[in-house]
């Protein structure tokens, strides 16, 4: 090995060569079998201390004071909140997927591509203990479907219960122009509580329509449910456990687990009877 | 902070500027982890690894930022998350078929370069962690540990790898590192 073979090596592991002194590099290190082993020791060697670097930087960063994240220490009670938020949209996307002609929405895959149904209902600020007015599906301005949610952040003496289920059921269709959630088992808690509402986004989507394979993708917030629903309403249980959250899926009398997904996966019916006497109990049944 | 100072205190070297963006940005990446099945302690670990990606490719000049730092930072994030999700999910496919996850750290490896580098001074650690981590040129490194010029700051880099090559071949085999 030669100070020149060194340069190389030091040259092509910082990604310093151009991609014809590259290519002549890898031809040389399968034809000289010396070359090829101080390679491996060397790229073994750089490889330890960049991450002999990375380490000092993240250990550097693990002293810094971060800021408390108050909003999910009480997940529970938010979640109620959200359940609220949630039922709005839910049950919009029900009532527009009840009162929407099948033809539309193919009209709608011709001009964005992917079939699906949106709506855009906005709540910039909601105070969890009054009702929530509910956007008119006949009045809202897009197809995107987007729901903008009040989080309450509450004080650290607020009680969290153990366990708590959000509900989401779908409003007699009587009332599609105005659908109200009070909250009333919590509203005491609410009431009691210094809420300071702030905004997230909750989004649920509805992509290929016309497909009777169901299936969906949870990432980032955003629930994507694939295929035809019918014009049976589906319902979503969030429940909140010790901060961990659960989505659960509802439809024609069937559970169904929703996790974290950023890829289409089937939905899976729920067929263990204790967890199904379980969600029913939380469901309201 | 405007992102254009950031990035030139960045490539000024300034690590105080990463500590200003894991604080200022945390709660966001935070809140989409936590929203993902993650927990307070995965969401530090995430944007701590971003952070250091983003530093690294300031520093070296290799960035070529089209939006926002932070939503740079957001979208390093989501594909760590995704990523290590899907590390999760596989991991927990080789427990139920009896196989060892090692992360890199554990590797023997690793160790055995830790403990050389850990005996090489500090002039020795900087050079060689500039020049192979940061990316920096030798006349970036001249600059920033004021030497004389660029051949000053070759020979040093040259007998700083030299001692940790030297180091590491005395105490281990070749059998140390391909034989684990």
């Amino acid at each position: 090995m030669n100070a020149n073979q060194f340069d190389r090596i030091d040259q092509y592991l910082r990604g310093d060569l151009n991609a014809a002194d590259m290519k002549e590099f890898e031809a040389s290190l399968s034809s000289d079998p010396a070359l090829s082993d101080e390679f491996s020791v060397q790229q073994e060697i750089v490889e330890g201390i960049r991450s002999y670097r990375k380490a000092q930087l993240k250990q550097q960063l693990s002293q810094v004071a971060l800021p408390e994240h108050g909003g999910w220490q009480v997940a529970g009670l938010k979640g109620l909140v959200g359940a609220a938020v949630t039922s709005a949209v839910l049950v919009g996307a029900w009532y527009f997927g009840a009162d929407t002609d099948p033809q539309e929405s193919s009209a709608m895959i011709a001009m964005e591509g992917p079939a699906y149904r949106k709506q855009e209902v906005t709540l910039p600020e909601i105070n969890p203990v009054e009702k929530i007015a509910f956007v008119p599906i006949s009045e809202a301005p897009a197809v995107r479907e987007e729901v903008a949610m009040a989080e309450p952040e509450i004080e650290e003496s607020v009680s969290q219960p153990a366990f708590e289920a959000n509900i989401v059921l779908p409003e007699d269709q009587s009332g599609a122009a105005e659908a109200e959630f009070v909250p009333e088992q919590v509203s005491e808690e609410l009431r009691s509580a210094n809420l300071k509402p702030t905004t997230k986004v909750l989004q649920v989507d509805n992509f290929d329509t016309e497909s009777d394979e169901l299936r969906y993708e949870y990432f980032d917030g955003k629930l994507a449910l694939y295929g035809n629903f019918g014009q049976s309403p589906y319902q979503i249980l969030e429940i909140n456990q010790n901060g961990a959250k659960r989505l659960f899926l509802f439809h024609e009398d069937a559970y169904y687990a929703i996790t974290n997904t950023s890829k289409p996966l089937p939905l899976v019916r729920i067929d263990d009877p204790e967890m199904i006497e379980e969600l029913d109990i939380f469901k309201g049944e | 902070m405007k992102d254009s100072e950031i990035l030139d205190r960045i490539r000024q070297g300034d690590e105080k500027v990463l500590e200003f963006l894991y604080q200022k940005h945390y709660r966001m990446m935070l809140n989409m982890i936590l929203k993902n099945n993650g927990t307070e302690q995965e969401a530090q670990d995430v944007y701590q690894e971003a952070l250091v990606a983003f530093w690294q490719k300031a520093i070296s000049g290799k960035l070529v930022l089209t939006s926002k730092i932070s939503t740079y930072l957001y979208s390093i994030c989501q594909n760590l998350w995704r990523k290590e999700l899907d590390r999760k999910g596989r991991l927990s496919n080789e427990e139920k078929d009896g196989q060892d996850f090692q992360t890199y750290e554990e590797n023997e490896n690793y160790k055995i370069v830790v403990s050389c580098i850990e005996e090489l001074g500090d002039i020795c650690k900087k050079i060689l962690t500039y020049y192979y981590f940061e990316g920096l040129s030798m006349s970036d490194i001249a600059e920033k540990m004021s030497f004389a010029n660029t051949d000053t700051a070759k020979t040093k880099k040259y007998k700083c790898k030299k001692r940790l090559d030297s180091l590491i071949k005395e105490r281990y085999t070749r059998k140390d590192f391909f034989e684990q």
